[in-house]
């Protein structure tokens, strides 16, 4: 279970004069294997927020809690997914998919075993040794997240996973992470500018509001788990995307 | 003081490195061959014939023909004579270039990870790297006199700080998100250092080196011209001293091919080790 | 929370603790240091190799006081700033020409690789042979110096242009007058402005060069003056005159590549 009590985090502004408050009053209260999605418009502080979660970026304001103990840094329970995928480019990806066990120290041929098996997880058996250059942005994507999932946390961070790629790919990698998770049950914080996305895939959406970045709203997703494939001609799908719709298009400058 | 991106290697821009590279990098980061051995082989010959030709109808005491270049070179390498003046500047050459890579790298990574050293050694740096370093010859002559240490010295330092601001570049070029993934991992320092930003560092640390062999030839020369006692700037002092164009030229001959071969080998290694460098979007 | 804020590499998210003002005074101090350190060197080690600090500084100041250095320095750069104008008068269009003609490229270029890879000092016995020991010769000398580096600089930057602009300029109508005024000279600018930078530094270098190997006049003359009547603190500060200078030269090209291309230059905040 993650807590966040009064967060607050403030950067020197990008042109040297005054501060952008990045967070601020940020209350959020995410359930043990809850999947929730983090939406607001650009810059209100979503990846911030993650960050701040991941261990990444002292707040501030207030703090950060799992299961009771406030964050200190990054952890073994947490993992993330980032946007730009962040690949090492000089490896290969099993030696990419196995960097988060290396960092801490399992050994070669127990890290390379694990990874394989998440390559093959996440459907990129027999490309085990190609370079992230030679891969496009959806496999690319897939070691991201293999490389998340290899290391065994309990909380997956995804900031804008899917946003690097078009539209196709991304539904693949939708429909691919959701298969994953029904196997092994994790919380997911899941930052996305897609309403589509964020009803699709989560148990609730938090909408953020910009710049001070706070919950705005947050609005719980009744839909069938796993998802039908008919999703989208289900009537609740289209209501609640619309809902947020509404409620975001209030929010931009 | 200096802006590592003005001496590195950055694409899409362009600086000293990609100068020796038989391949241009276009603006999406592809590298397209110029040519190839064909039409590398057809422009030399092209060249040797006009030399010829020119040699021997331009009677210029400082062009002779081509043939009779080759036939002085021939005649030095035969006599054995030359081939004691060309180990001696390659030993100059490699102590030289070896302590300046290493000392070169091993700066460059202090620079490069702890700003506090960059900001105090970064002038010093700078002003030398911009410096016709020709200029010291006569301060350190005062040390280390005539003989081997001051040749050594000369390419040492020709090459050294080359290689210092390329490696403090190469740190500093490190993508940030790969940093950030890498601490979001758990990364200790001393991993993030290993794991993260030495291999990222790699491409411009081997440029460096590549850039820093090429100055180090070319103070290896200077330098022997300077001493007028060994290798081979000494022997074109002396010819050039003569007059004897021809024996210059073939020592230039041999100074060219000596200076390609080196080149090509340190790209060799470079293309070895960064062959994972991928075209920036 | 006790996350590590001071990251030894540089995270552009984090707030930058008063950079310049540990910088200016780490370099102060660095500085500080060196010429005591020096003194303190110079005083014990009590040789007529090793001019002190301050005794180096009033050779300076003597120097700069006479007519020595300055006559020194105006034969010296003569030959430096006329090869260097002439090395970009050629090179420049020249490496434009062979930038934009691949085929002319394609047969040139090995010839621009061997000439980049050869020490341009072993040149210099050719020239003088050619061109005798006066200021043609030194004049040839710096051309040689700089001509490659600058000519093989702007030819690579001219490919850096974006071929879709080409194309865009192509599909608009463009002619080749057209083409060449509005993208190949504004693209290939900041190229050229690196080329001056690269070319000035060897024109140094070449001036300093046959100087001190050749044709004993000007700043090579003053230096090996010094060096035979053993005036250490004289040649110590006639070689600071020449890092001077090339500094210097250094910087007014900056300058100028900052103006005249601003927008290579995001503020690179430290």
């Amino acid at each position: 279970m993650i807590e966040l009590r009064g967060c607050g985090k403030t950067f020197p502004s990008q042109n040297g004069r005054g501060r952008v408050v990045a967070l601020k009053g940020m209350d959020l209260t995410v359930r043990t294997q809850e999947f929730v999605c983090v939406l607001g418009p650009s810059g209100c502080g979503k990846t911030t927020l993650l960050k701040t979660i991941a261990g990444l970026l002292p707040l501030d304001e207030g703090e950060v809690c799992i299961d009771g103990r406030p964050v200190t840094g990054p952890g073994p329970d947490r993992a993330m997914v980032f946007q730009d995928f962040a690949l090492l480019p000089w490896a290969d990806v099993v030696t990419n998919v196995a960097f988060g066990l290396e960092l801490r120290s399992v050994p070669r041929p127990r890290r390379e075993q694990r990874a394989r098996e998440l390559i093959d997880a996440v459907g990129l058996a027999g490309f085990e040794l190609h370079y992230p250059r030679q891969l496009s942005g959806g496999m690319q994507q897939r070691v991201g997240l293999a490389r998340a999932l290899a290391v065994d946390p309990k909380i997956l961070l995804m900031d804008e996973p899917f946003g690097s790629v078009d539209a196709q790919t991304r539904r693949l990698l939708q429909e691919d992470l959701m298969a994953l998770l029904e196997r092994t049950h994790k919380t997911v914080i899941f930052v996305t500018h897609s309403m589509d996305e964020a009803v699709r895939l989560g148990d609730r959406v938090v909408l953020m509001t910009p710049r001070p970045g706070q919950v705005h709203d947050m609005v719980d997703v009744q839909l069938p788990r796993p998802r039908p494939p008919d999703l989208d001609k289900h009537p609740h799908f289209a209501e609640l995307k619309d809902q947020l719709w509404q409620q975001l298009r209030l929010m931009q400058p | 003081m200096i802006s590592p991106r003005e001496h590195a290697d950055s694409p899409p821009g362009i600086g000293e490195g990609t100068l020796l590279s038989r391949t241009l990098t276009d603006a999406q980061g592809r590298d397209i061959p110029i040519g190839d051995a064909r039409h590398d082989l057809f422009a030399l010959l092209i060249g040797g014939v006009v030399w010829e030709i020119a040699g021997r109808t331009l009677h210029y005491s400082f062009l002779p023909p081509l043939s009779n270049v080759l036939r002085a070179a021939l005649g030095l390498l035969a006599s054995g004579q030359i081939l004691g003046y060309v180990a001696a500047s390659l030993v100059s050459l490699v102590i030289g270039y070896g302590l300046a890579a290493s000392g070169g790298i091993l700066l460059g990574l202090l620079m490069g990870r702890y700003r506090t050293v960059e900001y105090v050694i970064e002038p010093y740096v700078g002003a030398l790297l911009t410096a016709p370093k020709l200029v010291f010859v006569p301060i350190l002559y005062a040390f280390l006199g005539i003989g081997r240490g001051i040749q050594v010295a000369v390419v040492f330092l020709s090459a050294f700080f080359i290689i210092v601001i390329n490696t403090m570049a190469g740190i500093r070029s490190v993508d940030a998100s790969w940093i950030e993934m890498a601490r979001a991992f758990g990364a200790k320092e001393r991993q993030l250092f290993w794991k993260v930003l030495l291999p990222g560092a790699l491409p411009l640390i081997m440029a460096g080196l590549r850039l820093g062999m090429g100055r180090a030839v070319k103070g290896m020369i200077r330098g022997e011209m300077y001493i007028a006692l060994f290798g081979m700037g000494a022997l074109l002092r002396k010819y050039g001293s003569r007059f004897d164009s021809e024996s210059v030229f073939a020592i230039l001959l041999v100074v060219v091919a000596l200076a390609l071969v080196c080149s090509y080998a340190v790209q060799l290694v470079e293309r070895r080790l960064t062959g994972w460098t991928e075209p920036r979007p | 929370m006790r996350l590590n804020m001071l990251s030894p590499t540089p995270d552009p998210r984090m707030p930058q603790l008063s950079g310049t003002a540990l910088k200016l005074g780490l370099r102060s101090l660095s500085l500080a240091v060196f010429a005591l350190g020096w003194e303190l060197l110079a005083l014990r080690l009590d040789s007529l190799l090793l001019p002190t600090f301050t005794e180096t500084i009033a050779a300076l100041a003597e120097l700069i006081a006479t007519r020595q250095l300055w006559e020194a320095l105006w034969i010296s750069n003569q030959a430096m700033v006329l090869g260097f104008f002439l090395a970009c008068f050629v090179g420049i269009p020249l490496g434009l020409l062979i930038g934009r003609g691949r085929a002319v490229e394609r047969y040139v270029d090995p010839y621009l690789s061997v000439l980049l890879a050869t020490p341009k000092s072993a040149l210099m016995p050719i020239v003088i042979m050619a061109a005798g020991l006066g200021l043609v010769s030194r004049v040839l000398v710096t051309f040689t110096h700089a001509i490659v580096v600058i000519t093989v600089t702007v030819r690579a930057g001219l490919r850096t242009i974006d071929p879709a602009l080409i194309e865009m300029a192509q599909s608009f109508g463009a002619t080749e007058r057209q083409l060449w005024r509005k993208v190949f000279l504004r693209g290939a600018l900041p190229a050229v402005l690196t080329g001056l930078r690269l070319g000035v530094a060897r024109a140094i270098s070449g001036m300093i060069s046959v100087e001190l190997l050749l044709v004993a006049v000007g700043i090579g003359r003053l230096i090996l003056n010094f060096q035979g009547t053993f005036d250490a603190a004289g040649l110590y500060a006639t070689v600071s005159v020449v890092v001077a200078e090339a500094l210097l030269l250094l910087q007014v090209v900056r300058w100028l590549d900052r103006r005249m291309a601003p927008w290579r230059f995001e503020s690179e905040v430290r």
